[in-house]
This record gives C-alpha cells, structure tokens and sequence, in this order.
C-alpha cells in the first residue's frame, strides 16, 4: 500500500471513530453548532459597541472595523486553543496504552487523535468569517491567502509544540497541565483576542505586559493574520515571521522530544494506564 | 526490519534473565529526638525497590498454551505488559516471534495480540464492528483488509450476529470476547492474555476457554501465554503451567508434574457409621497419616466425616480396614488427588 495513502487511511480512521461518537450524540452535536453563531454574533456586537474605544489603534490594520478585529482575534484564539488541547488526547490512558499495543506509529497516533478537533475548530472558523462577511462588513477580498496560510500554519505548529509538552506532561502527573493553564490565561489578558496589545500601555506604563504579551506565539498570530486580511504580504511582516518561527522550531522540538521522553517514563514506571 | 529477527531462539517466546523493579514509596513516622517536637508528626518518605518481576527465564514452544498462575502481586501482569512492549524492563530481555522486546518493539507488537486483564479503549457508543475496524484501520491496514479481516474475527468469536450492536449495550462477557477479537485482529502468531475469563459467568467462561484451546491453539496454531487466577482452567487448558511467587517463577512443568511436585498430601475422605472414638484414635495413630479432622454428620446418627491428610494414597487400604475391624460401617471412602491449586498455595506458601 502507498505509504501516503496508508498514512491518511490511519489518520482517516481516528476521524471517523469521533465523528460517529460525537454524532452519536445528536442534541448535543446540533446546540454545539448553534453556539458557535451565537458566540460570533456577539463578538460582532462587541466590536461595534467598542468601535469608538479601540478606532486609534486599527490604524495599523488599515483602519479595519473592530468587529472583524475582534472576531479574527476570537476566531483565531478558538482555532489555536484547540491546537493546543488536542494533543492531550494522547493521554487518554486507555486509548494511550491500546494504540500503543498496535503497530500504529507515534506521530500518526499524534495525528489522528487530533483530527476530530481539527475539524471542529475549523468549522469554527468558517462560521466566524460567515457572521462576519454577512453581518459585520467583514471584507476577504483584500486578504493576502499565502500570508493567512502561512501564519495560521506556523500558528498551528507553534501550538501543537505546546500541547504535546502540556499532554507529555500531564502523561507523568496525571492530572496537572501547567502549559495550558499559563498560555490559556495569559493569552486571553495580554495577546490581542478582544483588543490590541498596545492597549496594555495605557494600563501598564512601564510596558512590562506589552513586552512579556510579545513572548508569546499567539500574540504574533493574531496581528500578522489580521495584517494578512489587509493584504500585507509575508515580506512586510518578517521581522515577526522570524521571531514566530524560532518559536515554532523551540516549541515543537521541545514537545516532541519531552513526549518521548514522559512515554518512556511511563514505560519504566510501568504508569501509561492509569487515569 | 528483518535484520532485526534473531534467530538465536526458534521459539515464539523466549524469556532470559527478565527483570522489573519499581520505586516505592512507602511513608514512616520521623524520629522525634532528631526532627525535634515540631516535626514530631511529619512522616518520612522512605524509597523501596520492589522487584515485580525477578530474574524469569523460560521458553514457550510453538502451538503451545502456557499457563502462567500466581497470587495477586505475583508478577504475571507485569511480565505480559513487558513482553507485550507496554512497559520496559530493567533487566534481562525476551524475544517475541523473534523480535526483541528491547531492540523492535514495534515488530514485537505487529505479531503479538493481548488482552490485558482490565481492558480500556472501547467507544461505548460505537458498535462492535466500528470499534474494531477502528483498530485495524490504524495499524495500517487496507480498506479491503479492514472490512474482510472484522467480518472473520466477529464470526470467530461468535459475535458475527452481534457486529452492529453497540459496545455499551454488551454483556461483560461479550465484551471480553471482543477484547479477544481486538487481539485477533492482525492475524497474530502469539497470543498474549491475561486473565481472559475473568468476570465472565460459568457457561461463558467454559466457551471461552474451550475456543482458546480448540480454535486458537489447536486449529489455528497460535502459541498462546495464559496468565490465570482460576486453577481449574489452567488444569483444562494449559500443556504447562509456570507458577509465579514474589516476582519469581517455583515451578514449571505440565500441570500433572506439577501437581505431583505436592503430591505427598493426599487426603482421603471417609464417611463413617458406627464411628468410635476407638476408630478415630486408630486412624489418627496410622504411621502414614500427617493430619487428620473429623465432624459428625447432623443427618445420621453415630456417623463421621473423617478427612485425613496422608503421606501415601496407599493408606486407604488400611483406613478401610481399621473401620470394619472397629465394627463401623464404611459409607464411602475417597482418596483426593492434590489438584493445581493445593499445588499454588503449597509452592507459594500463601493461603
């Protein structure tokens, strides 16, 4: 068998399995679809209630609504948060330990446990930009595709290095996840979901929080997509594209060679199973 | 990949020198004349080395059912988890089908299925046949293969009639069949199941038992480790039987063998009319005999149930006589051959 086509069929197989499940559980499947218009509808709203407050800083996304800023920020924060979990499906003890009894290798495991995630959020995102397009004057006709798909993958990337270190440490401690937590939080107060960093300096003089807001990958995301909306090119936002990337290779590297690592501690602990 | 293959040993499993220790934490009150009064009642960590499984070395031939028997906290779980590449010894190896457990692991698990004895990664709201396709499909199987190969194994376990119904909705020992299917699913030359029976009722169990011997090791030639709680069903099943204490394996034979390695405590029954306390003293008193017990039976009057351990099953003869000559009635007399279980608790010296 073509080892692409045996690789996607693996992964293909992990999708399907929490497809049927989550369909399974019809009502519960059909009001998660719901939410998802109602919370883009209300992050539109505030955009437009708080128009007048943030107008001043849009200047450097080419004077974009706030409503598009803010659902970008919203839409984009749910995408990377799910990034960011889904790799903690691997610490699902039973499953762990069962797909590790297959032949299945380690990253289509990875892969495929992520897949149903994936999916969701990118639903998602598609439901955000259609509130958007059709409620909040959001505008696609000026977005840069090759700077947006450049980002949102190294954004992609950068996440999954954070979640595969939180889900490699959860593997060992069972149940503290300190990596998520910390991101998670920090993300909503300092990287730009609801309004734009430099807002931090008007509460923050001395710019510790603006500078410790630039630390972290999401808040690279978030600017250079809606950079990308304004159809800036990759060429005008390098100097955050280089910073984004060491962050992309210093993440990744680290999680995929701390999961290592946490598995075979669980393998001499003889731990992979226990809840 | 095949470089890996070792042919040192032809058979499929091979154990030498297999270790495992753990860290164990156990806790001790601190000594107040050192930590003074205010620490009076912390307590101290203390780290132990427990060795789970302690230097085991055996061979399993090919189409052979092995039985692997033992207390609770003897090691058997630890060992399939080893040899199933779960978790990595500290010492020693083993070859599986030819792999090392050390060196391939991932070939060890190509040609190895195991059901462990308390099995996870079932989708409740999943039918047999979507669970099972689902492990198959990400082992890297072909479609063709996937649809062909859960059709085989649902009828081989007799769970062909039952493909659609949901995992949630079957019994407990349907669902161990199915953990049974999941481990059939790559076709696999070695069987790896601990406590395969377990929980399920008489009649369920006695199928089990009889496809995993039947089917699975006679027909299908699967070589098959067994790790069991249930005495009567590694006598009835297993060509032989190794009997795990403390980490270690005390004995390994054919089950005869290894029941006869305890067979100097025969016990012989007597049912008894008439009895005499004369009678009793009398077989008590036998050179042969090693213990005895007696207690009335309520329903006949002057009757007895005399159970006396005796070194050689020969002394029935004379039990037999010294009742007549007594003027008692022999009701019955039976001479109780050591079974599997009398061999555990006296190899292991655990009750």
């Amino acid at each position: 068998m073509n080892p692409l086509f045996s690789l996607t069929y693996s992964i293909y197989g992990f999708f399907k399995r929490d497809a049927l499940n989550a369909m399974s559980y019809k009502f519960e499947f059909g009001t998660a679809l719901i939410s998802m218009f109602i919370t883009a509808l209300s992050m539109g709203i505030l955009g437009i209630v708080t128009q007048s407050a943030q107008a001043a800083y849009m200047t450097k996304y080419g004077g974009m609504n706030v409503a598009t800023f803010i659902l970008i920020g919203a839409m984009t924060n749910d995408f990377l948060i799910q990034c960011q979990i889904a790799p903690r499906e691997i610490v699902n003890p039973g499953v762990t330990e069962r797909a590790l009894l297959s032949p299945c290798r380690l990253p289509v495991f990875i892969l495929g446990q992520m897949s149903w995630g994936h999916l969701w959020s990118t639903m998602n995102f598609v439901v955000y930009i259609l509130v958007g397009v059709t409620l909040f004057n959001m505008q696609l006709q000026t977005v840069n595709v090759v700077s947006f798909l450049a980002v949102l993958f190294l954004g992609i990337l950068c996440m999954w290095g954070l979640g595969i270190i939180a889900a490699a440490i959860q593997l060992v401690t069972k149940r503290w996840d300190p990596i998520s937590w910390f991101f998670f939080a920090f993300t909503q107060f300092a990287s730009g979901i609801y309004y734009s960093p430099e807002a931090l300096l008007t509460f923050d003089h001395s710019g510790i929080l603006y500078s410790m807001a630039w630390c972290i990958p999401q808040t690279y995301v978030f600017d250079m997509l809606r950079q990308s909306f304004v159809g800036r090119g990759l060429a005008l936002m390098l100097p955050s594209l280089f910073n984004l990337s060491v962050l992309v290779v210093i993440l990744f590297g680290m999680g995929w060679i701390t999961l290592r690592l946490c598995i075979r501690r669980c393998q001499v602990e003889g731990s992979l199973g226990w809840a | 990949m095949m470089m890996e293959k070792t042919l040192a040993s032809l058979d499929p499993i091979s154990v030498r020198g297999l270790s495992k220790r753990f860290v164990v934490k156990t806790t001790q009150d601190a000594n107040p004349s050192i930590t003074g009064w205010f620490f009076s009642s912390r307590k101290r960590i203390l780290r132990q080395n427990l060795f789970a499984v302690n230097n085991v070395t055996f061979t399993i031939s090919s189409s052979e059912l092995f039985g692997l028997l033992g207390p609770n906290g003897a090691g058997k779980t630890t060992l399939i988890k080893m040899l199933c590449t779960l978790l990595w010894p500290t010492d020693g190896t083993a070859q599986v089908n030819g792999y090392d457990i050390r060196k391939a692991p991932r070939q060890v698990r190509a040609s190895t299925g195991t059901v462990l004895d308390v099995d996870m990664g079932w989708y409740g709201r999943l039918s047999c046949r979507q669970n099972l396709a689902f492990y198959l499909q990400i082992s890297g199987f072909p479609p063709s293969h996937v649809r062909r190969r859960v059709d085989e194994v649902l009828r081989t376990v007799g769970l062909g009639e039952r493909e659609d119904e949901r995992y949630q909705k079957l019994s407990s020992g349907m669902r161990r069949k199915l953990d049974v299917a999941r481990a059939l699913l790559p076709d696999p030359p070695v069987l790896l199941l601990d406590e395969p029976t377990v929980g399920m009722d008489p009649h369920s169990g006695r199928n089990l038992r009889k496809f995993i011997k039947n089917e699975l090791c006679r027909e299908q030639g699967r070589t098959i480790l067994l790790t069991t709680h249930n005495m009567f069903e590694a006598e009835q099943i297993c060509d032989r039987v190794a009997i795990m204490h403390k980490g270690r394996i005390i004995a390994i034979d054919t089950p005869d063998r290894v029941k006869n390695l305890v067979k100097s405590d025969t016990t012989i029954i007597v049912v008894t009319g008439n009895a005499t306390s004369r009678l009793v003293d009398s077989i008590a008193d036998l050179e042969d005999v090693i213990s005895m017990t007696s207690r009335p039976i309520s329903s006949f009057p002057n009757s007895l149930r005399i159970e006396a351990r005796v070194k050689n099953a020969s002394a029935s003869a004379t039990i037999s006589q010294i009742v007549t000559q007594s003027g008692g009635l022999l009701y019955s007399i039976r001479t109780e051959e050591p079974t599997l279980e009398d061999a555990l608790v006296k190899l292991t010296g655990e009750p």
